[in-house]
């Protein structure tokens, strides 16, 4: 630049003492002049500069959000459960694609059993099971110290992660269990893997949330095995008289689960 | 490189040293527009705290967007497009914030008409006599490189009236200056 504002015409405009005309042709002139804006930065206030510079700082020194919970708290959620959510180790892309890898198998499975769903339908409800297990042993979770240092913490925290993994697991088994015709068929699997994750929950107030997963799941597919070897198609388990009975027994264990919710305050 | 050689390392440079998360490149970038930023944003809004909040999130958004910054025109130019963006939202989402448009402005001195040292004919008497909103119009497009519609939110009129207003600046422009 050629030519330059001199300082007194620059102060003059610093201190808004100057014609509108005469200030719109100065700001003309700084947006292509770095000597002059540079002169401008120095007019003003220090303290007023670092204070503004000062909170830059702390902004730039956050932990930008996952993406995971931007998008939850677009939905209404409050930024710590969301961030609770985003953290559970059990909602990593990682780990839903190998479920969803897994529960493809059991579909290829299925179909070579002439099409009879009962593979993947014994399988789908073990994926919260897992899911909950993996949210809750602690080597791999970012936030267990958190956790264990949080006032909310225990039962709340259960709550939160355990409904994660659930709606998690329910979306990704959905996917799969669609190229199944027969809705009837592809959807039975959804309140038992609401009943096995709480069985589990409720078996965790008591020992290990692994043994409990261990238990619960080898009795799941050995109930369900066995009665599906034995009973003939309109009793199944998958079909609607038995979904009733599943639905109170999960309802039941809901109750239980909250009222020995004290336990996980504990853990 | 130290701070002392980023004082001469040109605005683009310092951009590509914020892609690559240089918090003392954003510094000096921050060094050397906060001045221009504050002013020009005081004279759209009248708010202290708003135009700080204002220059805190533009130079944030620098620091995340650097690398959005692809090169073509000035870095000052992209800078403000970032501010008086940020200003308009602001605007947009407290609709009783003031926005500075209109001051009754002073007749220019005749050190101020030689400020540019460029012979102007009679554009600065001309722009002088138009009527404080049509001058208000006339910057947040021309001079704020504003879309009809930015303008509208900012100036807090509907975008037909900023159309109008704009014809009718040039034109009256137009006759003074013939």
């Amino acid at each position: 630049m050629s030519w330059h504002i001199d300082e007194g015409t620059l102060e003059r405009y610093v201190e808004a003492q100057i014609g509108e005309v005469d200030s719109d042709s100065i700001e003309a002139h700084l947006m292509a002049c770095d000597d002059c804006r540079r002169a401008t930065s120095r007019m003003v206030d220090v303290e007023r500069r670092d204070r503004i510079w000062g909170r830059v700082c702390d902004r730039v020194d956050q932990p930008t959000a996952r993406r995971g919970e931007s998008i939850l708290r677009w939905f209404g959620l409050p930024t710590h459960t969301a961030r609770l959510v985003a953290l559970t180790p059990a909602i990593s892309a990682s780990w839903l694609s190998s479920v969803v890898t897994v529960l493809v198998l059991a579909v290829l499975a299925s179909q070579s059993l002439n099409g009879d769903p009962i593979v993947f339908l014994v399988m789908a409800p073990l994926v919260p099971v897992v899911g909950v297990v993996v949210a809750f042993r602690h080597p791999v979770d970012p936030l267990y110290e958190v956790g264990m240092a949080s006032p909310t913490g225990g039962f709340y925290l259960v709550l939160v992660r355990a409904t994660a993994v659930l709606a998690a697991s329910l979306v990704v088994t959905v996917i799969p269990s669609l190229l199944f015709a027969e809705l009837r068929l592809t959807m039975g699997w959804l309140l038992p893997a609401f009943l096995v994750t709480v069985l589990t929950l409720v078996l965790a107030t008591m020992t290990e949330i692994s043994t409990a997963a261990v238990v619960v799941s080898t009795a799941w597919v050995a109930v369900a095995v066995v009665l599906e070897r034995a009973a003939s198609p309109q009793v199944s388990i998958f079909g609607a008289g038995a979904q009733l009975i599943i639905a109170a027994m999960a309802a039941a264990l809901v109750a239980v689960l909250f009222a020995r919710r004290n336990i996980f305050e504990r853990l | 490189m130290s701070l002392a050689e980023l004082d001469d390392t040109t605005d683009a440079e310092l951009v590509r040293l914020i892609a690559d998360a240089r918090s003392d490149a954003l510094r000096a970038l921050y060094d050397r527009h906060v001045g221009s930023l504050l002013v020009r944003l005081s004279r759209r809004c009248s708010d202290r705290a708003v135009v700080e909040e204002v220059v805190q999130d533009t130079f944030l958004a620098v620091w995340r967007g650097a690398r959005s910054y692809r090169g073509d025109g000035s870095v000052a130019g992209w800078v403000w497009g970032i501010a008086v963006r940020r200003l308009i939202d602001t605007v947009r989402s407290r609709p009783r914030l003031e926005w500075v448009g209109v001051l009754a402005s002073e007749a220019p001195s005749a050190e101020e008409l030689v400020l540019l040292g460029i012979e102007h004919g009679d554009l600065s008497g001309a722009l002088d006599r138009l009527s404080p909103e049509l001058r208000a119009v006339m910057r947040a497009t021309a001079l704020d490189g504003l879309t009809t519609r930015e303008a509208a939110v900012l100036l807090g009129i509907p975008a037909g009236t900023v159309k109008t207003r704009l014809m009718r600046a040039r034109r009256e422009l137009r006759e003074a200056l013939a």
